[in-house]
């Protein structure tokens, strides 16, 4: 039987607007989960559980009330460490702000609960967001694997239940690559849809907001919440596309899929480019054009990520690091300090490198309307490994090998949507990315959701890791 | 890559006793960030103007969409 932890957003706002589900029973449920798996998982920095069921508790007042409710109306959510809310303790998983709490709402925030949706916690994080380990949280599909970052307390929470949904920050794959590890969609919007206000800065030019959770149609439903023009954030845009909200229905007639044929299946495990394929050929069963291309300078995407995030870092730390620099740990301090290291004329170099990638991306988008890759070219890797290794005899560092073929559409600034599309032969998710054109969500997030109505819970896998008393999903070990 | 020398410019390890070492550490990561960004030099940047923010987003410095 499904618990109501279980339920997707979309379902668990229809049934407490139905009158069906009480906000109290979700919550309830939601917290419980929480307690049975934190012990395993360590998903949260802060659980704000009183305060949750205050909230709960009059969301169900609205409700018998007959108020006009919200489109999350009663939805327990858990927010990253790096999105401030007010009068909850905001770390950044960091000791650096360990004591911080944040005195206003961040925009994203401030917008949930307009829309009647309630936070549970606050979720672990890579330090700052500069990493993609998340090394304080296991992956709740087996826990010797990574789960992912640098948001991966938000992808454990949703992947067991213990929020519905969450929000992660994405500056060159922390949505999408923690999404792809723990069998959920991840969606890092256009550069400027969401407003960044009230969010711990990583990297301005390349950080971004975007949901974790169970279905397309969920990713759609918070994005429309979250979404809109803010002052306070200079990179603030609206989109002038309305959003699709609702079920997969329809086809994908006159939608051109891009079938990269170079760099995103180069140094791929197998069953993922396998998965990809396969999902990519279900999107053509759908309607769907497929259309070879060969993606443009490809061969400068890593530096040109690198020449943006290690100066912008650091610059976004500087304070920090004049003043309590004992206070990050070492392999971050290491990497701010290398940042402040990087001459003027060397970002300068990879910002004239970033127009040229997103002048041909954009001659790129007038063939195609989504590009089908692989979201990670590995499943979740070991949480003992630092390297990856390919039959070739290429390696890479993991953070190269985790960030590569999501950290294009951060420099492009182009939406990107990571989806289940089946396992490994080790239980563990695989994720497809699809990327899409400058402010084209709504196709996007169509496309997605189709996909998603077509296949079914069995290929996209997004039951949830049941954690204790039960022989499916996680394993302890 | 640069010298690991313990008074390199704008590094904050020199409060600690295994400074050296995480100084060395930071020059040489800067010197190998560098050496990535320096595969640029490839390209043709004749001409072409940098992608601050507001050129990311579509807009002018001035905030309106182009």
């Amino acid at each position: 039987m499904t618990q109501p932890c279980e339920l997707t957003a979309a379902a668990a706002a229809e049934a407490i607007a139905a009158k069906e589900l009480s906000p109290v029973e979700l919550t309830e449920s939601v917290l419980q989960r929480a307690a049975d798996t934190e012990d395993t998982l360590n998903a949260f920095v802060t659980r704000t559980a009183e305060a949750a069921r205050a909230r709960a508790a009059q969301a169900e007042r609205d409700v018998m009330a007959g108020r006009p409710l919200g489109p999350l109306h009663g939805v327990p959510f858990a927010l990253k460490d790096n999105i401030d809310a007010s009068g909850v303790l905001t770390t950044a998983s960091s000791a650096l702000w360990a004591e911080r709490v944040p005195a206003e709402d961040s925009a994203v925030m401030d917008r949930l609960t307009a829309a009647g949706a309630i936070l549970v916690g606050k979720t672990e994080m890579h330090e700052f967001a500069y990493g993609l380990i998340t090394p304080q949280t296991a992956n709740p599909w087996a826990r010797d694997r990574i789960a992912g970052g640098s948001s991966g307390g938000s992808a454990a929470a949703v992947a067991v239940g213990s929020a519905t949904f969450a929000l992660g920050t994405d500056t060159a794959g922390s949505v999408r690559v923690p999404a792809s590890f723990n069998g959920l969609v991840g969606l890092k919007p256009t550069y400027g849809v969401v407003s960044r206000f009230g969010v711990a800065p990583l990297s301005w030019s390349m950080d971004h907001v975007g949901p974790l959770t169970r279905s397309v149609q969920d990713a759609a439903l918070v994005l429309h919440a979250i979404s809109g023009q803010d002052p306070r954030d200079p990179a603030s845009v609206v989109s002038p596309h309305p959003p699709r909200l609702g079920t997969g229905s329809g086809d994908l007639r006159g939608v051109r899929v891009g079938v990269p044929a170079n760099y995103f299946f180069e140094h791929v495990e197998t069953p993922v480019a396998d998965a990809v394929h396969r999902a990519t050929a279900r999107l053509v069963e759908l309607g769907a054009t497929p259309v070879d291309v060969t993606v443009p300078l490809t061969t400068y995407v890593i530096p040109t990520l690198w020449g943006h995030v290690a100066p912008e870092a650091a610059a976004a730390h500087d304070e920090h690091l004049r003043h309590h620099p004992e206070l990050f740990g070492d392999g971050l301090r290491t990497l701010l300090e290398a940042g402040r290291m990087i001459t003027a004329d060397t970002y300068l170099r990879a910002q004239r490198g970033r127009s040229l990638i997103r002048e041909a991306w954009r001659e790129l988008f007038t063939t195609i309307d989504v590009l089908a890759t692989p979201t990670v070219a590995a499943t979740a890797p070991l949480r003992s490994q630092t390297e990856m290794r390919w039959d070739d005899g290429y390696t890479e560092d993991i953070t190269d090998g985790l960030l590569r073929l999501t950290s294009p559409a951060n420099i492009t600034g182009l939406p990107a949507l990571s989806l289940p599309v089946g396992e490994d032969h080790h239980g563990l998710p695989i994720g497809m990315q699809l990327i899409g054109n400058h402010l084209a969500e709504p196709d996007l997030l169509h496309i997605g959701q189709v996909y998603e109505a077509a296949c079914g819970d069995e290929e996209t896998r997004r039951r949830a890791p049941l954690l204790s008393g039960s022989s499916s999903g996680f394993r302890p070990q | 890559m640069p010298s690991p020398s313990r008074s390199a410019p704008g590094t904050s390890f020199g409060d600690r006793p295994e400074a050296d070492l995480l100084q060395y550490r930071a020059a040489e990561l800067a010197a190998r960030i560098t050496s990535i960004i320096r595969t640029l030099d490839a390209l043709d940047l004749t001409g072409t103007a940098p992608a601050p923010v507001f050129t990311v987003t579509g807009r002018g410095a001035t905030g309106r969409l182009r």
